[in-house]
């Protein structure tokens, strides 16, 4: 077999057929991938920050006296005086109110398309 | 009127620009290929698969430091190259077994005798084939004979690149010269 035939042979050799499936697995990897609301750094960033903020709350409060009375009763007075100042059928609006900005904002948590390209 | 195809350069440029239709037509474009080279350096279909679905991962990842004029197959043949070179790492760690040569048992010389036609004898012999002749011969049938690529591919000179094409040519022939003698008695 000349160096010609072989190599005549060896590109006529056809390629390995890929898995059937396998262009769906790049691509939902890839382009059609979820993207995250925030960057791992971010995530970092902001854990740190609420770590440092939790921290700091619990050092301020720890230090005071008396600490579980006062905090009942600063609550028990928030609640009545927010008790008394909303009539009850705004409850009920506010109540509509805040569920609709979850429902909102999980609605806006969709991948923007324009994001998945600087993923 | 033939219409000229987009080029790899536009297709990445459109791709970083957030056009992922333009990354599916590049996946399209070299899947097989890709697929190709990691099957033949692994032998194993489902770790192929996985080295594939990695390279273009990573190729998605960096597609933004590409630079432009630079070649895409031997890009993503790298890339999946290297990925399969982990693979093999990772394999001879579990096992200590010889590193790259996890050659098919089912492509010794009896199976080569017994396989049918010219095309399957062929493959069988570069099954067959050491590792690093295999992997020189598969990029020659990939990129032709492109060998600064193949020996981008490899990250080696292309002296030794040419050297491995020469003996994995000459134990191809010896192969299939073999069987043929031993039809011919």
């Amino acid at each position: 077999m000349t160096d010609d035939e072989l190599e005549r042979a060896l590109f006529a050799l056809p390629l390995e057929e890929p898995p059937a499936d396998l262009r769906h697995r790049i691509l939902s990897a890839t382009v059609y991938r979820p993207r995250m609301i925030f960057r791992a750094a971010e995530i970092w960033g902001l854990g740190t920050a609420l770590a440092i903020m939790v921290w700091l709350s619990w050092y301020v409060v720890s230090g005071l006296p008396n600490l579980g009375g006062k905090f009942s009763f600063i609550f028990s007075n928030v609640i009545a005086v927010v008790g008394a100042a909303i009539p009850a059928h705004a409850w009920l609006w506010l109540a509509l109110g805040i569920s609709s900005a979850i429902w909102i904002s999980q609605v806006s948590l969709m991948p923007a398309r324009s994001r998945i390209a600087d993923h | 009127m033939e219409v000229p195809a987009v080029t790899d350069d536009a297709l990445i440029a459109a791709s970083v620009a957030g056009n992922g239709e333009a990354f599916g037509t590049l996946v399209e474009r070299y899947e097989r290929a890709v697929y190709h080279l990691a099957y033949r350096t692994l032998h194993d279909a489902e770790e192929a698969k996985d080295a594939t679905q990695e390279a273009f991962m990573k190729a998605y990842r960096a597609l933004h430091t590409f630079r432009p004029g630079a070649k895409f197959s031997t890009w993503i043949f790298t890339i999946v190259y290297h990925a399969c070179c982990d693979r093999l790492a990772r394999r001879k760690r579990w096992s200590d077994a010889e590193l790259p040569d996890r050659a098919d048992p089912s492509a010794g010389p009896e199976a080569l005798a017994e396989a049918g036609d010219d095309a399957r004898r062929l493959r069988a012999a570069i099954e067959a084939l050491p590792e690093k002749y295999r992997t020189v011969i598969t990029l020659f049938h990939l990129q032709g004979k492109q060998y600064d690529e193949i020996a981008t591919v490899l990250d080696l000179p292309m002296g030794t690149v040419k050297t491995h094409l020469f003996r994995a040519k000459e134990l191809l022939r010896k192969a299939l010269g073999d069987h043929i003698a031993e039809r011919g008695q």
